[in-house]
């Protein structure tokens, strides 16, 4: 899958926030690739980092208080780290773009939703008025809303919340971006809208050919998505694996877990099995492996030394040293 | 929502025209609601109709003497009476309302121009520049209003501009102020970094995402302002270091007529009324605004 040089690389990506009690670690030592074309789903619980990922690609994190300590994140050969601010807003919307999970309040409620949707043409292709317009209508009927020649002058507050995600994607894809991130789309939505935004993201991913970053505390829904899949763990990526052998050989013991708590209707006479503990405490987080204090496989030597992610078998990687059953 | 019109409403044009007034009668229909809001509207628009048409709707000229005539009561000649040099209230009363909005218009364009920009950086960046601009403000805020006014059109001369400059600069920090917690309010909105994430600049964000989401207060605020800056003319006239005679400004009229007040009560009622009915019209607006903006407070 990875041939030549992927179009996305994050290395060693470390992000501190500096709070009153102490530096809080949110993302530790990550590093994964994107191939182009290829979709990449991330799981893990609340604050396990997930979006904390995504917003540093973009370079997007609030600072202060946050600040990415280290890493690298490579955008076709680029570090991204690197580039000034004013470099970061042409790539912002244009060759990466981000879908959010609140499509309730990500759109701006005082214009129009092609007012919305044509800046961005304004501001990366300089486009006009008119012509701007005509796009907004195209990428609008591209996300099969009904009759995208009234809907752009529509105000938000008109719009349902499926509605309002579909134009939040239109929004990301206007320019055509290269990579996608779409951070826990479907979250706010009910279930049958989410499934027809799934496989909107589908088809619009294989038309408009970009790489897609899908993020979500969902593992049916990434599984439904993504060929590779990450998890995360208190801000470190534990596993990456195919999406096959993620469900049938889990590696690492929190994605075992997390396979386990997954309710099942040929098990429903049995209790539900659960991960025991709560998430550790990100600004004071355990030495070592911070999964051990969870973990049923725990030894001395997850307790002091923390492990890193290696290359178990083809191309699954995991961070632990006894993975597998 | 019943605004708006069906798709088949032909062109696109006639559809976002249609889709316009729909929204603007939307609008109107939330401040009739509120009845006192109407009212202050009402008043509002007669004193502005006055100001702009006040040639065509006078009975004399607002300069000419009449000593023959002078301190008249109300009669179907002088309609509300002569002053005590024989000139027609009425008239110049009408002419007072383009020396009022003249001065209230420049000046509360003034404080807003300054203003909101002030509000808009301080709490957009936050930090030093908001910890630099509002110390200004405090200092500014720091002088009695009424008393900084008279010191400024004392230190700047007369004339309309330094009279701008008088009862603007007052009301800088209130509008810094609000924009100031309207945007503190607003920059934490996910629209906003949605509006980042498409690559725009801060500059960009600020004015064109940010600013017309803190409307609402600005509207507020702008219609109690022009209430104050009609006050603070009128007292500056009041006390002479307004306009200059023969003005026909309301303050210059109270003042020229007061040393006749048991002789004439009339004289000085008129100017006084209008003066007051023009501040309560702006009031009335401001509040029935500030009612619709924020629904909750409204049902309380």
């Amino acid at each position: 899958m990875n041939t030549g040089q992927p179009l996305l690389e994050v290395r060693n990506l470390t992000v501190e926030f500096q709070l009153k009690q102490g530096i809080l670690r949110a993302v530790n030592n990550v590093s994964f690739s994107l191939a182009e074309g290829e979709t990449l789903g991330i799981v893990g619980e609340t604050g396990s980092g997930k979006s904390v990922t995504a917003f540093s690609i973009l370079r997007l994190i609030p600072s202060p208080p946050g600040r990415i300590a280290g890493g690298e994140i490579l955008f076709d050969g680029k570090n991204l780290l690197n580039k000034s601010e004013r470099e970061m807003q042409k790539i912002r919307g244009s060759k990466i773009s981000m879908i959010f999970q609140e499509p309730m309040t990500s759109l701006n409620p005082s214009y129009t939703i092609g007012q919305q949707i044509s800046e961005c043409y304004r501001i990366h292709l300089g486009d006009s008025r008119k012509v701007s317009r005509e796009r907004a209508e195209q990428v609008l009927s591209s996300v099969r809303v009904p009759s995208p020649k009234t809907l752009i002058d529509r105000y938000p507050y008109e719009l349902s919340g499926g509605m309002r995600q579909r134009v939040m994607i239109a929004m990301a894809l206007a320019c055509q971006p290269r990579v996608l991130i779409a951070d826990e789309p479907t979250t706010a939505l009910d279930v049958t809208i989410q499934a027809q935004i799934l496989e909107l993201l589908k088809e619009l991913q294989e038309k408009f050919k970009m790489a897609l970053i899908f993020i979500s505390h969902n593992l049916g829904v990434v599984a439904s998505l993504c060929n590779r899949i990450g998890v995360m763990y208190a801000g470190s990526l534990v596993e990456v694996s195919g999406k096959k052998s993620l469900f049938t050989k889990p590696l690492h013991p929190y994605t075992m877990g997390l396979l386990e708590a997954i309710p099942r209707p040929e098990h429903r006479d049995r209790p539900l099995t659960a991960i025991p503990g709560s998430i550790c405490n990100l600004l004071d987080p355990p030495s070592g492996c911070k999964f051990h204090p969870r973990c049923f496989k725990a030894k001395e030597l997850c307790k002091t030394e923390p492990p890193t992610l290696e290359k178990h078998s083809g191309e699954n990687l995991v961070a632990c040293y006894f993975p597998g059953e | 929502m019943e605004a708006i019109p069906s798709q088949a409403s032909g062109t696109l044009w006639s559809f976002r025209l249609a889709n316009g007034v729909a929204r603007f009668t939307a609008g109107f229909k939330v401040i009739a609601r509120n009845r006192l809001a109407l009212v202050g509207l009402g008043l509002i628009i007669v004193g502005i109709f006055c100001a702009l048409f006040a040639p065509f709707l006078v009975t004399h000229d607002p300069y000419e003497i009449n000593i023959a005539e002078r301190l008249q009561s109300p009669s179907f000649a002088h309609w509300l009476g002569t002053d005590f040099m024989g000139r027609d209230t009425y008239t110049r009363m009408i002419f007072g309302a383009r020396t009022a909005f003249q001065v209230a218009i420049g000046a509360v364009v003034l404080g807003a121009m300054f203003g909101i920009p002030i509000g808009l950086l301080s709490g957009y960046f936050g930090r030093w520049v908001d910890m630099a601009f509002m110390r200004v403000m405090d200092s500014i805020l720091a002088f009695p209003g009424r008393l900084l006014a008279i010191a400024l059109v004392a230190s700047l001369g007369g004339g309309l501009f330094s009279l701008y400059v008088a009862i603007g600069v007052n009301s800088i920090p209130s509008y810094a102020r609000i924009v100031r917690g309207a945007v503190l309010s607003q920059k934490e909105r996910e629209y906003v970094e949605a509006a980042r994430m498409t690559g725009e600049a801060d500059t960009f964000i600020m004015f064109r995402h940010i600013l017309p989401n803190c409307m609402a207060p600005i509207l507020v605020r702008l219609s109690l302002d022009f209430a104050n800056a009609i006050l603070t003319e009128s007292s500056l006239s009041f006390l002479g270091l307004g306009f200059p005679p023969p003005t026909p400004s309301w303050g210059l009229m109270l003042k020229e007529v007061s040393p006749f007040l048991e002789l004439q009560p009339w004289a000085a009622f008129f100017p006084g009324l209008t003066i007051s009915l023009m501040i309560l019209g702006f009031n009335l607006l401001g509040d029935g605004m500030r009612d619709v903006f924020d629904p909750r407070q409204y049902q309380r």
